[in-house]
């Protein structure tokens, strides 16, 4: 509600208040017969065309919710009339008064200022305005002024985000002559609230897009008032292939928090970048000995879940469409690639057992139970209490690293010895994968981590070894991916420091 | 001093009035791409390099000077136009010619407590001192100071609710209705607290658009009351006045009344949220029908659901994809708000009065209307109008309202 600054007395009348901002001067007038004055401004009262004053109108219309109100209108037409004393000395040839004319003030685009007093008002505190045009566009006929106002709106030609990446000028904000030519032209994005969510379990993740901004050095860029790092080490790369985001780190990371934005590199001297990828598996063995799943137990809760009755199996499998180019070189040892069951018995203790198969090798028929499995991870033993186990791949069997070709061929089996099974999710984890090779990643590592797998007697051995030679081609160095789409990281959007009042 | 209600220091943008209170104030008021010429102490030259566009005197007080390059901020305390000289809070350090810089919050006018009256967290909470109907006594409290008009009051001994009529006094508030006695807990905060959004701006758009979206994501509207932008709430709320007469032409009062359309009534809601920016998909749904709900917090709309379909005879489905909101919590209220925006007809009333008694009214105001030659019984003088169209017609001395 406006705060009145005039009470009206009994048969007072209201009185037009017009003030037009010329940038350095006003101009007042008022729909008095004759002019008043408040606090010795004079409001010429012979100018404005009485009958010429519309409606000021506007609306906003919610019958379909929230919304903003539209932007008022208003005309208003000046007589040609030669008493007028203000900044404009005369209306008398007002045509020669404004721009056009040689030398004289642009008329568009000044703000107009209107309000209301009361008959017998003598002050400009005693004014109460009501609203703000500024003047759209104007014409003239042989007798008077007629301006076409429109409500000052800031909003019509601002576009947001303000800045996009060029080379053109420097800004000091969006000036980056090395950016790749696909980032030019692109917003730098602005955020607004909370993006770190990384739910890997479920690859569920709210994180925000960032550009690209050098073409060969990993520099990315996103703003806000201010943006807050929470967590300085990761970007992400989302995997089209999986329908994913791969986690990416680098040892040599560096990230700034500043008022022009934030600005973080995952690699400041050429070392290696590393991915940690969650599959969640998509596809189930069905028939035979298979118990076949449901959905519920490859959705994003731990809510739902598939049963596995006794001496029955399940088989997972990935959908994904990756290839070894979406990821780089997937780590040797047995705890970088691990299955991630998560279940529980539904009631005393179950035992059971956890295999892979991949149906390329040995024509292994995974639907028949007789038939030897290609690894094996291990025994299990669990109970009511719900866990997330880990069963370690380690090096594939031909004594290579895996491809994610292999991975998405392979079946990742748990036989049930007795009782029932609740299977609530599982995923393939992948870490350490080396994503961004420039000197540092050498073959030499691998084979240590490979010798560490032999030691550990966790990992059943032999079965594996046995396969070896009959496994395909030599999986090598991978063709190490560089960094070349949008990513994405985990930030907040804060307010300035003291930025209101 | 940063402001104390709404908005921490420091605190995220993610309540729906600061994130339009900062586009407004960061995005738009803004003048950018400036270069110094020179630095003098505390005085700033734009006059050649990227001359400032006013050269009105003060036109740029209280606005805050950025340097770009420097990362430093300070407040505009003085402007002189012929010059395009800016005085600045205190001495920069290291300030110097070719720095970039840009202006924000220029000439920002903004109706701080409107919206505070939306976003603001819990301002105060305590227990009451005294009984006094239709008032919130507590003898320790500095209301004055922290509580605005509009404000939600809810008792929580009772879980009821009311809202801040008026202010009277550090220790004493007026309330819509009477619902606290001596010694029972209270809160007071805003209509959208607890609201949080986010969203990653990626492409350009225009800024009306953008505000016009978190309004619709929030249910608030954005009205410019002169040069002020003022923020409210859609729904209920506490009322400022009292409509009683009409002015009259030919002996009859200049009052309609009318019904929003049947095409605007909903019976089945579904809300999608949560938007992947990578896989570039809304990842969440809530929804309530008559006959179910994707969480119990929305059991209680089932019925009206119900209601609609069966009075209204329709069946209309409303599905929004949403880009603002990533919350669980406030993806429910919005839907909440929603279903209770649309499940059942509104009155529209197209009022007109005399200036003396109804100038002063605007948009976004609710009023009672208490006229029951036209408005139906059971509503006259208790529903809440919210007023969201005024017209002004000087020559005829005329206000012109639309209220629903």
């Amino acid at each position: 509600m406006l705060t009145m600054n005039m009470t009206p007395e009994e048969d007072r009348e209201l009185v037009l208040i017009v003030r037009i901002n010329l940038d350095t001067e006003y101009m007042y007038f008022s729909d008095t017969v004759d002019q008043i004055t408040l606090s010795g401004t004079a409001f010429d009262g012979k100018i404005i065309s009485k009958d010429s004053i519309s409606e000021a109108t506007k609306d906003v219309d919610v019958t379909s919710g929230g919304t903003m109100g539209q932007v008022g209108n208003w005309k208003l037409s000046l007589a040609r009339y030669t008493t007028y004393t203000g900044p404009i000395t005369t209306f008398n040839d007002f045509f020669n008064d404004f721009a056009p004319a040689t030398s004289k003030p642009l008329l568009t685009s000044k703000t107009v200022d209107v309000g209301v007093v009361w008959g017998g008002a003598v002050d400009l505190a005693e004014i109460t305005w009501l609203y703000q045009f500024y003047i759209e566009t104007y014409d003239w006929t042989t007798s008077q002024l007629n301006l076409g106002c429109i409500e000052y709106d800031e909003l019509v030609a601002t576009q947001l985000p303000y800045y996009v990446i060029q080379d053109e000028i420097d800004n000091g904000i969006s000036y980056f002559t090395n950016a790749p030519e696909e980032s030019y032209g692109q917003t730098i994005p602005i955020i607004y609230g909370e993006f770190y969510t990384e739910n890997l379990e479920y690859s569920d993740y709210l994180v925000s897009p960032t550009i690209r901004t050098h073409k060969t050095d990993n520099n990315f860029i996103m703003s806000s008032h201010i943006c807050f790092l929470v967590d300085s080490t990761y970007l992400f790369k989302y995997l089209d292939g999986a329908k994913t985001l791969m986690r990416l780190n680098g040892a040599t990371y560096s990230a700034t928090n500043a008022r022009r934005g934030y600005i973080i590199s995952l690699s400041t001297n050429g070392s290696v970048i590393y991915g940690d990828l969650f599959l969640q598996f998509g596809a189930s063995i069905n028939g035979g000995l298979f118990t076949g799943i449901t959905d519920e137990c490859m959705d994003k809760d731990s809510t739902t879940y598939s049963v596995v009755t006794a001496g029955t199996r399940i088989g997972l499998k990935l959908i994904s469409t990756l290839n070894d180019s979406d990821l780089g070189m997937i780590p040797f040892t047995w705890d970088k690639v691990v299955f991630r069951p998560r279940f529980r018995s539904v009631s005393g203790t179950v035992t059971g057992n956890m295999q892979w198969y991949n149906p390329y090798i040995n024509n292994n028929d995974v639907n028949k139970l007789s038939e030897t499995a290609v690894g094996n991870f291990a025994a299990f033993s669990i109970t009511t209490t719900e866990t997330l186990e880990a069963f370690g791949f380690g090096i594939d069997f031909a004594s290579q690293r895996w491809s994610i070709e292999d991975l998405q061929n392979i079946y990742c089996c748990l036989t049930n010895m007795d009782g029932n099974l609740r299977l609530i999710n599982a995923h393939l984890e992948i870490t350490d994968i080396e994503v961004y090779d420039q000197t540092a990643i050498t073959l030499g590592m691998a084979w240590e981590s490979f010798d560490r797998r032999y030691l550990d007697a966790a990992v059943p051995q032999t079965t594996a070894r046995s396969i070896m030679a009959n496994y395909g081609a030599e999986i090598s160095r991978k063709n190490f991916n560089k960094i070349n789409s949008a990513m994405y990281a985990k930030v907040k959007g804060y307010m300035y420091d003291n930025w209101i009042d | 001093m940063a402001r104390s209600n709404t908005y921490n220091a420091d605190g995220l943008i993610e309540n729906p009035s600061g994130v339009i209170e900062s586009i407004i104030r960061d995005e738009i008021l803004t003048e950018r791409d400036l270069k110094i010429d020179s630095v003098v102490s505390d005085v700033i030259e734009f006059a050649t390099l990227s001359p400032l566009n006013s050269a009105v005197n003060d036109f740029y007080n209280g606005a805050y000077l950025v340097n770009v390059t420097k990362s430093e901020r300070y407040e505009v305390t003085d402007y002189v136009g012929l010059t395009k000289k800016l005085t600045l809070s205190s001495i920069p350090t290291g300030w110097a010619a070719g720095n970039f810089c840009y202006l924000k919050n220029v000439q920002a006018n903004i109706d701080t407590d409107s919206f505070d009256v939306v976003g603001a967290g819990i301002v105060d909470s305590g227990t009451t001192t005294s009984t006094s109907a239709g008032k919130l006594v507590d003898s320790i409290q500095n209301f004055s100071t922290t509580v605005k008009v509009g404000m939600i009051v809810k008792n929580t001994t009772d879980t009821t609710y009311s809202y801040v009529k008026t202010v009277d006094s550090n220790t004493q508030l007026t309330l819509e209705t009477d619902i606290i006695i001596s010694g029972e807990t209270y809160q007071i905060y805003g209509k959208r607290y607890s609201w949080k959004l986010a969203r990653s701006l990626t492409s350009q758009q225009d800024s009306r658009s953008i505000l016009e979206q978190v309004c619709f994501e929030s249910h608030c509207i954005l009205v410019k009351s002169y040069n002020k932008y003022k923020l409210v709430d859609l729904g209920d709320g506490n009322t400022v006045g009292t409509f009683t007469t009409p002015m009259k032409e030919g002996g009859k009062p200049l009052v309609t009344a009318s019904l929003t359309p049947l095409s605007q009534i909903f019976t089945d809601y579904s809300l999608n949220y949560g938007y992947d920016y990578a896989k570039k998909i809304y990842t969440k749904k809530a929804f309530v029908n008559k006959n179910a709900t994707s969480d119990s917090y929305l059991n209680t709309l089932k019925t009206n659901c119900s209601y609609a379909e069966v009075n209204y005879k329709v069946k209309n489905k409303w599905e929004y994809n949403s880009d603002w909101i990533q919350d669980d919590t406030t993806a429910l209220y919005f839907l909440e708000q929603i279903v209770n925006w649309f499940y059942q007809q509104r009155i529209v009333v197209n009022w007109m009065g005399s200036p003396k008694t109804h100038l002063q009214y605007e948009h976004g105001d609710r009023v009672l209307i208490n006229y029951d030659f036209m408005i139906p019984t059971g509503k006259n003088n208790t529903a809440s109008f919210m007023i969201i169209g005024k017209s002004l017609d000087i020559s005829k001395k005329k206000v012109r309202f639309t209220l629903i």
